[in-house]
């Protein structure tokens, strides 16, 4: 159980990278975690860089763009666009208007833009760099927190690389500044925290072994902080024998005699086992390897409330990463009426 | 079934191009590679590309490892052939620079440039960049192959797969190459004043670019241009015949989701982008959803609703009655939509904690190919 003084202290920086594979859940917890640090008082701000904001849906808002907009108390969100982020680069912070009229906007320059691999990440840095570091100054806002939520990156690992590989291409100039100073943000572990997003389930536990090596060695330093989503650990902790296949399989024996429902029982009830299972081989294997990193177990809310959307999902971990509030255990008990919109994952229909 | 797809590409028959996208955990490793036994059990010769392969499912092919180029799958008593590999975009390029045939310094001095190597080695992104290239090659390295599977990246970074053929071949295909090249002749050789005029608009911006990046940048990148001319030559043709490949009317999609709410979202957005990307939407897959007869068996719904009064361990009944809510809805929803759905039930054998069986995978290809109409 965790409480969000407990998670400030374990991500204490600025600026908080969420990296997880699609498909974890990194989205709901960034968004979590933004929400916990706003309810502290603190002005925050959630940087998306995906297809289209996800965020703002989730406070039943309109979609943002690059610019950000409040979406509750102490919060806001924005979602990262590269070319606005470049037109702003060259004219309104390096003023060179010309040069982005001449040759940013030049067609045959556009395309290299959009081809080449690095050269969007590298504005994506550069803009938080400016939201961290310069903002202050030059427009007088200031974010206490700046939550990343970086879709468009993948795993988000190769954010820490590019600046390094991209300032040994031999540049002079603004550009190679740039680099060097995103590269240095990035280094300073009072700056830069990085929490890190998985599963219990097979696949994004081999994954998250094989990536952690990978991602300390870039950054310099392990991620502050892991969250095991879609958990079933704290539901177990209450209902221990519902781990237990004879004694659960038994009893449905009792009831149910064929053997074809027995079978589909059994294959969804070793499912639920795994997912026990790679959550303790997680764990295991992190203590093996003597890394210290503080893991923090986040219910599966549908569990609990098979008819709860997005916001309801949301709402749950909030409270569990805020005070531990663990009535988000309570399995429901009754089928509510149909509450549930069909909207949930309709929304991006009406977005576009 | 048809041996040979009837879709030709410069009077040549191509094969069939099968994509199967989805969110991540859905099964889309699992479900292309018994798509792929499946068609080889009737008789077809198939190529399976995947990204990520967990090892259990590559031992489960009988491989401790899937390499780049390419492995042939032991299947005993099989009419057909499967050939899987593994994206690996380093050794990829690798492989295209040695078939280019530059010379020995050449190579040298394109392994030394450092953004080729970034390229090769460090920039995750390029990835989705290249995929759709190593996709449209494979037929030119397996004469005879009538299938190809392929098994892209989770969730909607498949769009970056489908859509970079566009991008990546605009770039290759633009001035800026051709500009470039001309700048770096410039430093060593003399141009005439007539070339100078001509080359007046692309002088600015090369002039502007410099400023940013500075001269030794653009140098370093003009030489890694020309020493991959001939490499990105090929990647051209090759980009153009994945554009035309992805919008064959033969090539199917099949968009995985399990039964969760985020699943079924991303695959609506992968169903939309495909759609603004012109390509047929082709199906769903609900894939380990409960089982239909089960599930409106009146002596299950009682036994359920007993487990669910029990005190102790009420946790297993609350959650199968929670799937199969969940799976309610999800079927409504996906019901609504113009694609047809397929459900693949929970299937016991390949969820069991021993190795993976290929029969037991080419069971679940065949019952795809059953509700497909995909062949």
């Amino acid at each position: 159980m965790t409480s969000s003084a407990n998670l400030a202290e374990q991500i204490p920086q600025r600026l908080v990278f969420f990296l997880g594979k699609g498909g974890v859940g990194r989205t709901t917890l960034a968004t979590s975690f933004a929400q916990s640090c706003a309810l502290r008082g603190e002005k925050t701000l959630i940087v998306q860089w995906a297809l289209q904001d996800s965020v703002s849906l989730l406070f039943s808002r309109p979609t943002a763009g690059h610019d950000s907009e409040q979406i509750s108390n102490n919060l806001w969100t924005m979602n990262f666009s590269t070319d606005e982020a470049i037109r702003e680069y060259f004219i309104d912070h390096l003023k060179l208007k010309l040069i982005y009229n001449l040759v940013i906007e030049n067609k045959h320059v556009q395309r290299l833009i959009h081809a080449a691999p690095g050269v969007q990440e590298l504005f994506f840095l550069g803009r938080l760099f400016w939201l961290v570091c310069l903002s202050e100054e030059i427009r007088g806002t200031r974010f206490d927190r700046v939550i990343v939520d970086a879709q468009a990156t993948g795993h988000g690992v190769s954010l820490f690389t590019i600046a390094p590989t991209i300032a040994q291409f031999g540049m002079t100039g603004p550009l190679a500044s740039e680099c060097d100073r995103v590269a240095k943000m990035i280094a300073d572990p009072k700056l830069v925290g990085v929490a890190l997003v998985t599963l219990p389930e097979e696949l994004p536990v081999e994954e998250t072994l094989e990536f952690l090596p990978r991602l300390s060695h870039d950054l310099g330093r392990d991620p502050n902080a892991m969250f095991i989503n879609r958990s079933i650990a704290p539901f177990i902790e209450k209902n221990p024998l519902s781990m237990d296949s004879k004694h659960v399989m038994d009893i449905w024996q009792s009831h149910l005699k064929t053997p074809e429902a027995m079978r589909a029982l059994s294959v969804l009830h070793r499912d639920l086992c795994k997912r026990q299972h790679f959550e303790e081989f997680l764990r295991k294997e992190l203590n093996n390897r003597r890394l210290s990193i503080p893991i923090t177990s986040v219910p599966d809310i549908g569990l609990s409330d098979p008819e709860a959307g997005a916001p309801a999902v949301l709402r749950g971990v909030t409270d569990w990463l805020v005070d531990g509030n663990d009535s988000v255990l309570e399995m429901h008990q009754q089928h509510a009426s149909p509450s549930w919109h069909s909207n949930d994952f309709e929304i991006s229909e009406d977005q576009r | 079934m048809k041996k040979q797809s009837s879709e030709t590409f410069k009077g040549k028959n191509i094969p069939r191009l099968h994509l199967f996208l989805g969110a991540g955990g859905v099964g889309k490793t699992t479900l292309s590679a018994g798509f792929a036994l499946a068609l080889a059990q009737q008789g077809r010769h198939v190529g399976l590309m995947s990204i990520d392969p967990a090892k259990r499912l590559q031992g489960a092919l009988g491989l401790d490892e899937l390499p780049e180029s390419g492995a042939q799958i032991e299947l005993p008593n099989c009419p057909g052939s499967v050939r899987a590999s593994v994206l690996h975009i380093g050794e990829s390029l690798k492989r295209w620079v040695n078939e280019a045939g530059l010379s020995k310094a050449a190579q040298e001095r394109l392994y030394e440039n450092q953004l080729f190597r970034a390229l090769a080695e460090r920039l995750a992104t390029a990835t989705d960049t290249f995929a759709a290239v190593r996709m449209a090659e494979w037929p030119e390295r397996e004469e005879g192959l009538t299938d190809l599977v392929v098994d892209t990246a989770p969730g909607i970074h498949a769009i970056d797969f489908l859509s970079k053929p566009e991008k990546l071949s605009a770039f290759l295909d633009g001035k800026l190459i051709e500009w470039l090249k001309w700048f770096a002749q410039e430093n060593n050789t003399q141009t005439s004043f007539i070339q100078r005029v001509v080359k007046g608009g692309a002088r600015r911006v090369l002039d502007g670019l410099s400023e940013l990046g500075g001269q030794r940048f653009m140098l370093h990148f003009a030489e890694f241009l020309i020493l991959l001319d001939e490499v990105f030559a090929r990647m051209m043709t090759r980009l153009n015949f994945a554009g035309h490949w992805l919008r064959s009317s033969e090539t199917h999609c099949y968009v995985v989701t399990s039964v969760r709410y985020d699943a079924v979202q991303v695959a609506w957005e992968l169903s939309r982008t495909l759609k603004g990307l012109k390509m047929k939407p082709g199906q769903i897959i609900i894939n380990r959803a409960f089982p239909e007869a089960l599930r409106n068996d009146p002596a299950f719904t009682d036994a359920l609703e007993k487990m669910r009064q029990q005190e102790d361990d009420s946790f297993f009944a609350n959650y199968i009655d929670n799937f199969i809510i969940v799976q309610r809805r999800v079927q409504e929803q996906l019901g609504r939509g113009a694609q047809s759905v397929i459900t693949l039930p929970v299937a016991e054998h390949l969820d069991a904690h021993s190795a993976l069986r290929l029969d037991d995978l080419a069971s679940l290809g065949h019952r795809i190919l059953e509700h497909s109409g995909d062949h």
